[in-house]
């Protein structure tokens, strides 16, 4: 199996992302991001950069052929936006709700709807989580009943990321068994403004746009399933691993940026008439950093070789593998930054703080129960 | 190991002594809604002031100061039981910056008149103080301070800038580092000058904190007069004060009583089956951290008790002063990242409002924000790198 480094194409993918940021997303203007609306020019000059299209097939809109994964091209992607700290939900639209949406086999399944997913033209979120089970994604007490020709559902899902962005949501709710039961599942697609659908929006500690789902009586029709009873859980499943590795790639690249305004910043503070840097105590951990930075990046590298040529078993959990490393890896990594920066790690004049939250949102989404 | 009679008697003693503490701060605090966070995080004027004012009406105000200073002749190991009960039921902090620092300073070194007008509004919660030390060019380097002040008179003249400067936004007065005598060596002309933050020419600028919310602040001087009776002790040895403080500051420094509080609530938060399905604690990996945490918190305890019963300025008392600010910071942000760990996506939405519900409640939001509030105990009162480079020194070269 080939081991993935980024071919040419896939450089230049990495450098029009870097350039994008250094346009879009310079450090004074990522400050104020944290406070400011949803940005719809930004949106879509990213979706114009062909960013969301990475993971769909033509057929559906997407830039894949011949059943090629995309894995190389997103790892490159994320990779990049990573030291971007990049608020818009790209991944969360295009790869997991996309994802959920393109994997599926139900009636709700829509070429048409992918292509407007791959355009940018429509946000969608998935609403997969509730608020008493952590991380663990079967355990869903969100019950969907038949009613009439359609369906009728009730619950809280909490943590839909992108869903206050989004004119789409996909819905994880039960259809039979008890909770916790990974066969009774279903997938469900919806307008987010359809009724019976409360989203309550907030940002996360990211700056990101998320929302909590309350379905009280909401009524769907029997075109709005995407998967049922015995395809969900896998659908699901493939999803929550192609977004591992994309959030992999993201930490990686966050990494790597926490690293390197580390060791920037300490060869410009001068304390007992030396710049810190030149300590070799101080050294010797920000090598420890660049260290970490490279092997994990070639643990990514490795897994996304591996899913390029198809998202096999082998290549599914050596994704889960390099997502679990990636996040252990960045946080201690922006713990570092955070104290080598001192006084000035702990305000918001240094991008440090911003990447620790970062590492802490993505490292928390989807680790293995 | 066995007990002599005194010692049971002691502890005997002791174990009153705890239960009379318990019954005052179960019944001062109740009825009073507990902050959403703990230690510097919920750390209001208004809270401190309303809880350093029971605790002095009880007496109780600063009660290891000597008693002819209204302290209550305490034991160290009395005034961990306070600060262990205060842990128990959230009671807001104490501002370290006047009973725990500069009073001391005052009544050890300070004249007549300050001793006079100072420590009552210390005592009382009526006046707070900040720390003027660090400098944008002078944080784990704090001799190479430069805010200088030059005798004019009756007064000195301040002119200078202070950085990383706690509740300066709402402090009284601020106890401040001066440079005195640029000639002399970085540490021998450096004065300890009472500042009052009304003065004209002060200027107090907010640090936006990686938690979201405003601890720290920038101070600027320009032109300030400072009457000269507010110089603490003598002209050129403030550093010798500073260091008096330093070691002075043992007692609460690993903060140990404020991390078993916050460990306790992050294992119930953890065996919740309220808050979640499957009760994290179940994952034996995440029951082992928490036996981890518990076990390390036990030695800082043991560590502290050894500390504490070292005679005050005394080498062995300076020799663990060090490691308990090490460690108890350490174990602090240990606990609050197991705490995140815990709460998993419960952690990642930005604290709620007023008047906005998470469907998570808040305990996740709240870990989260001592997560990264928590960044800052490695740093401040000497980074954990200095704190081992005193150690070294110590180390290698003895005393």
């Amino acid at each position: 199996m080939a081991m993935f480094e980024p071919n040419e194409d896939q450089a230049l993918l990495k450098d029009s992302v870097a350039k994008f940021i250094e346009r879009s997303y310079d450090e004074g203007a990522r400050k104020t991001m944290g406070a400011a609306p949803f940005d719809e020019a930004r949106w879509a000059a990213m979706a114009e950069l062909g960013w969301l299209m990475l993971s769909f097939q033509e057929d559906d809109g997407g830039m894949q052929s011949g059943g090629a994964t995309g894995a190389g091209d997103i790892v490159s992607l994320y990779e990049a936006l990573g030291p971007g700290l990049v608020i818009e939900p790209l991944m969360a639209s295009s790869i997991l709700a996309g994802g959920l949406i393109a994997g599926a086999s139900g009636p709700a399944r829509s070429a048409e709807l992918l292509g407007e997913i791959a355009s940018g033209a429509v946000r969608a979120a998935a609403a997969l989580h509730e608020p008493r089970a952590r991380n663990d994604l079967y355990y869903c007490e969100t019950m969907a009943r038949r009613e009439g020709s359609g369906w009728r559902l009730d619950g809280v899902k909490s943590l839909a990321l992108g869903g206050s962005a989004a004119q789409r949501l996909v819905l994880l709710a039960r259809i039979e068994g008890a909770p916790g039961d990974p066969a009774g599942l279903g997938l469900f697609l919806a307008s987010a403004d359809a009724p019976g659908i409360t989203l309550t929006p907030y940002r996360t500690r990211d700056d990101g746009f998320a929302g909590d789902v309350a379905l009280s009586g909401a009524v769907l029709p029997a075109k709005a399933l995407l998967a049922g009873p015995g395809e969900a859980a896998s659908v699901l499943a493939l999803a929550v691993d192609q977004t591992r590795l994309a959030m992999a790639a993201e930490l990686v690249g966050l990494a790597e940026r926490l690293a390197r305004e580390t060791a920037a910043y300490s060869m410009t503070r001068k304390q007992f008439g030396a710049p810190i840097g030149a300590f070799q105590v101080l050294q010797h951990r920000m090598v420890d950093m660049a260290v970490g930075v490279e092997t994990t990046r070639s643990l990514v590298y490795r897994a996304a070789g591996l899913a390029d040529a198809g998202w096999s078993d082998e290549a599914r959990a050596m994704t889960r593998r390099a997502y679990a490393h990636a996040a252990a890896l960045a946080l201690k990594t922006a713990k570092e930054a955070v104290q080598i920066h001192g006084g000035m790690g702990m305000t918001e004049d240094v991008p440090v703080g911003r990447l620790l939250r970062r590492v802490q949102t993505l490292g928390l989404l989807f680790p293995e129960t | 190991m066995t007990q002599s009679a005194s010692d049971r008697a002691d502890a005997a003693e002791l174990a009153s002594f705890r239960a009379e503490v318990a019954a005052f701060v179960d019944e001062t605090m109740a009825g009073r809604a507990r902050p959403a966070m703990t230690g510097l995080l919920g750390a209001e004027r208004e809270a401190m002031a309303w809880w350093q004012a029971a605790l002095h009406a009880k007496g109780w105000g600063a009660p290891n100061w000597p008693t002819e200073y209204g302290g209550a002749g305490w034991s160290a190991a009395q005034l961990g039981v306070l600060m262990e009960e205060s842990a128990r039921v959230e009671a807001p902090m104490i501002s370290p910056f006047g009973v725990v620092m500069v009073g001391p300073v005052i009544y050890s070194f300070g004249s007549a008149a300050q001793k006079a007008r100072h420590l009552p509004g210390i005592l009382s919660g009526e006046i707070f103080w900040c720390q003027g030390y660090s400098e944008p060019g002078a944080g784990s380097d704090l001799a190479s301070l430069k805010t200088r002040a030059i005798r004019d008179g009756d007064d000195y003249v301040v002119n200078g800038q202070k950085i990383w400067t706690t509740h300066a936004h709402f402090a009284d007065w601020m106890f401040c580092l001066v440079r005195t005598d640029p000639e002399a060596k970085p540490q021998k002309g450096i004065s300890f000058l009472l500042i009052d933050m009304k003065s004209p020419g002060v200027e107090v600028r907010a640090i936006d904190s990686i938690d979201g919310m405003h601890h720290l602040n920038e101070v600027f001087f320009t032109d300030v007069r400072v009457p000269a009776e507010n110089l603490v002790g003598v002209e050129n040895e403030g550093w010798t004060y500073a260091k008096f403080l330093l070691v002075n500051e043992r007692a609460g420094i690993a903060n140990v009583a404020g991390t078993r509080r916050d460990l306790a609530k992050a294992k119930a938060y953890a065996a919740s089956g309220e808050a979640f399905v499957a009760p994290p604690l179940g994952d034996p990996t995440i029951a082992a951290a928490f036996d981890a945490l518990e076990d390390r918190l036990e030695a800082l305890d043991a560590l502290e008790e050894r500390a504490l019963a070292a005679p005050t300025q005394s080498p062995e008392a300076m020799r663990l002063t060090a490691p308990l600010k090490l460690l108890g910071s350490e174990l602090a942000q240990d606990v609050s990242e197991l705490a995140v760990r815990v709460a998993g996506p419960a952690a990642l939405r930005r604290p709620v409002a007023a008047g906005e519900v998470s469907p998570y409640g808040v305990y996740g939001q709240t870990a989260m924000s001592s997560f990264l509030f928590g960044r800052s105990h490695s740093i401040y009162g000497g980074t954990s790198e200095v704190q081992k480079n005193i150690m070294a020194k110590l180390l290698m070269g003895g005393l």
